[in-house]
């Protein structure tokens, strides 16, 4: 084993976040499996009066938030300030559009009558209340590391905090993704 | 003002600040001051506002965006006040708050004693008031005592040593973390505020419907203290991981942080699951749902509950399971026997441990279920037998010191045998039946809790007392401490098995008046007890300031943290120490832990 694993360098220092951060999101990873088998065992496969066309594009306004995210690490480790600042700018908006969209679909949601304490609607709340929180929590960290940026210009040796957001944005779309399928298909 | 003082105060003014706030668009309060959802915003508004007035605003907020990093520790025992990224100050104020939950709840366990000496209701007003102190005592002894002193406590502080780094990988997480834990005590105690709960510590369904609004804080309460259970988790793991020093191979991982790592997986999977269970709990409440409840499933919450309820018991037991191998081969300079069994035993333990939840609702389920769940649960005996292997095998032809810590070790190896041998019968369906909710369960649990983790707590606290104070303990006294809660709580508890099989149930102030008798002793074995382990508290607490000055590496131990000073230095390791032997060899041809060329020792 190599001495940089006592006083770590910044390459392992950052080795080490990264699977710190790995490990983290592997754990998260539990929420979703516990909130599918409560779908399953409250409301079997029954999908309620869901509108299809918000459920997909909060999930893909998601996908867009960590591919935005991914690009704006590329240019956090260039150095590439511009290119960064408003790449995290439009990942930010993306991911709030996403939980606008959410909210739209809650108001929609009640309009139908569904009564929130009916099988499908309680786990529609909570499943895609559950995304929501993680959304929120995804925009938070984006919006640090754009405001970050502007005051800590970020370059090669230092981009850590762009892809710590964007690994959870990236986590939070696969969570978008599965509640979607999870939720409204099937 | 102490980063604590204006930790508490932030915390007040966001409290009633949110509170009024939310009760001022709140249509459902359904008083003038309080609602179910202000309460919720108003506790997690004052969360967020004291993690940041005890440090987290200067040296966590700012620096995520952008500005300097403004905190400054205070100097000397100031420092203990507030955020810490010291992984030392961290486990010792672990420690101490943990060890302030043990006092809280103790004193709660004792009320419900001086009540059971009579079989009617005395001190406490009523049936509910009974339950809610029985729910007080279980969820904070749980949370903040058992889940977290030896993994928060002495995993922060020992860890990084044994494993020959000088701070974790994210210091401040684990700072800001432990200050959950005083904050999680509190809001569950608190919850007579509110009502009180009825539920105890498992928070069960439906009967937590039917509760007053002291069951929010009991929810709340625990998702402050599983936070910081899963923040120390994930700070450890990835510092085991990531931070050993040169020559800590995975075959060399001395057994406690083996210990660590292996609780930390558990905490890491079913953290998670119990946080998002009590977060739907919390959801039922405030919209409300119907989740759990009678036109839910409460056999859901059950299984749920569960799901992280038994692996809890090993996220508990593990370390004291290692801490045995840990103490027993320095103390006997006796190689550690079968060491690669005993950490098979402590991984097999964790993998199992999620096969077992469904024996705690034998009462509930099929017949067919039943089966697979009765075999796990006796088969979980075998990795846990390992443990004794290892130590019974290292004890062998030992030139065993039979000191406190010695001592205190041995007890809880008895002690944890009864509890594993009362438990099962407890595996074994017609008996459990039987048996089921009686007093026999409680005197089960608490052998295995108490009389295998507290036990051996102690004995890691007496063991690491140099270490952590460079100053010894009193040989005498330590023992006659020991000796006093060794035969208290085996009267005390010992005692609960006799109440069971006699039809002494859970959960009950009032009760048959045969049985009377039997519980006034047990109950003045519970004050004797109490009183023995107040003794060790003033015994460390001395021996802590005023003890004997001692040697840097009293006991000739060979693992990490006893290779540098005593107390341990500002810097851990002054140089990066290189390991080139196992820590468990003893004898005359044990070669030297060290790399020869190394000077790891501080100054």
């Amino acid at each position: 084993m190599a001495l940089d694993t006592y006083d770590p360098s910044e390459e392992s220092s950052l080795a080490s976040r990264r699977g710190g951060l790995g490990i983290l999101l592997a754990a998260q990873a539990v929420i979703p499996v516990v909130l599918i088998s409560v779908r399953f065992l409250l409301a079997s496969e029954s999908v309620g009066p869901v509108n299809q066309v918000l459920g997909v594009l909060a999930a893909v306004l998601g996908l867009v938030a960590a591919y935005l995210g991914i690009q704006a690490r590329g240019a956090a480790s260039r150095g590439e300030r511009a290119g960064y600042d408003s790449l995290l700018g439009w990942a930010v908006a993306s991911a709030v559009l996403s939980i606008a969209l959410l909210i739209v679909q809650w108001i929609a949601f009640y309009g139908t009558g569904t009564s929130p304490g009916s099988p499908y609607g309680e786990v529609f709340y909570v499943m895609s209340g559950t995304w929501l929180m993680y959304l929120l929590i995804a925009a938070f960290v984006l919006f640090a590391a754009r405001v970050r940026g502007r005051r800590v210009a970020y370059g090669p040796d230092n981009y850590w905090d762009v892809e710590a957001a964007t690994l959870f944005m990236s986590f939070v779309s696969l969570v978008g993704v599965v509640t979607y399928l999870f939720l409204y298909l099937i | 003002m102490a980063p604590a003082m204006r930790g508490v105060l932030w915390g007040l003014v966001a409290f009633f600040v949110f509170n009024a706030a939310t009760l001022a668009v709140d249509p459902s309060a359904e008083s003038p001051y309080a609602s179910q959802v202000s309460v919720t915003v108003g506790w997690f508004a004052a969360m967020i506002a004291y993690l940041l007035g005890i440090g987290g605003l200067e040296a966590v907020a700012r620096p995520m965006f952008g500005l300097s990093d403004t905190w400054r520790e205070a100097p000397g025992w100031r420092r203990y006040f507030g955020f810490s990224t010291d992984h030392k100050v961290v486990g010792l104020q672990y420690m101490l708050a943990s060890a302030g939950g043990f006092l809280v709840a103790g004193l709660v366990a004792m009320a419900m004693r001086y009540q059971l000496m009579t079989p009617y209701l005395t001190i406490f007003g009523s049936t509910s008031d009974y339950l809610t102190a029985v729910g007080i005592h279980g969820t904070i002894m749980m949370f903040s005592v058992a889940t977290v002193f030896m993994v928060g406590g002495l995993g922060n502080y020992l860890v990084p040593l044994m494993i020959g780094t000088n701070r974790t990988v994210f210091p401040k997480l684990s700072g800001l973390s432990v200050w959950l834990v005083p904050f999680g005590i509190l809001t569950v105690a608190l919850s007579p505020l509110l009502g009180g709960f009825t539920t105890g510590w498992r928070g069960y369904q439906p009967l937590a419907g039917s509760d007053t609004n002291g069951i929010l804080f009991y929810y709340l309460g625990i998702v402050a203290l599983t936070t910081s259970s899963f923040m120390v988790a994930l700070n450890l793991t990835t510092t085991i991981i990531f931070r050993r020093a040169p020559g800590v191979t995975w075959n060399r991982l001395p057994m406690f942080a083996w210990g660590i790592l292996t609780v930390s997986l558990l905490n890491l999977i079913w953290l998670p699951e119990i946080q998002i269970t009590y977060l739907m709990n919390l959801a039922e409440r405030l919209v409300p749902l119907n989740l759990f409840n009678a036109n839910g499933s409460p056999a859901m919450y059950l299984d749920l509950f569960w799901l992280f309820g038994h692996p809890e018991v090993y996220i508990v037991v593990v370390p004291a399971l290692a801490v045995w191998n840990e103490i027993l081969p320095v103390m006997g300079k006796k190689s550690l026997f079968a060491r690669p069994v005993a950490v098979l035993g402590l991984v097999f333990v964790m993998l199992l441990s999620g096969l077992v939840w469904a024996h705690h609702m034998f009462t509930n389920i099929r017949a067919t279920e039943q089966l697979p769940f009765s075999f796990f649960t006796e088969m979980i005996s075998i990795p846990t037998g390992f443990a004794y292997l290892a130590a019974i095998g290292t004890l062998w032809r030992s030139r065993l010191q039979v000191n406190t810590p010695t001592l205190l070790v041995l007890m809880s190896m008895f002690n944890f045998l009864i509890g594993g041998l009362t438990g099962l019968f407890l595996a074994d369906v017609p008996i459990n039946y039987q048996i089921h909710n009686t007093f026999w369960v409680v005197g089960h649990f608490h052998y295995t809790i108490i009389g295998g983790m507290v036990f051996s707590s102690l004995a890691a606290m007496y063991y690491w007392l140099p270490k952590f104070s460079g100053r010894m303990f009193n040989e005498f006294w330590g023992k006659f401490g020991a000796i006093w809660i060794f035969i208290a709580f085996n009267a005390t508890f010992g005692n609960f098995f006799v109440l069971g099989l006699r039809g002494m149930n859970r959960w009950v102030p009032v009760y048959p008046g045969y049985l009377v008798p039997e519980n006034v002793w047990t109950s003045i074995a519970a004050f004797v007890l109490g009183a023995g382990f107040l003794f060790h508290a003033a015994h460390l607490w001395w021996a802590w300031y005023r003890g004997e000055k001692a040697d840097e590496n009293p006991w000739g131990a060979r693992t990490l943290e006893w290779q540098t000073s005593s107390p341990t230095p500002e810097v851990n390791f002054s140089r990066p120490p290189i390991v080139a032997a196992n820590f468990y060899s003893y004898g005359d041809d044990a070669p030297p832990v060290l790399w020869a060329g190394d000077a790891s020792h501080a100054d």
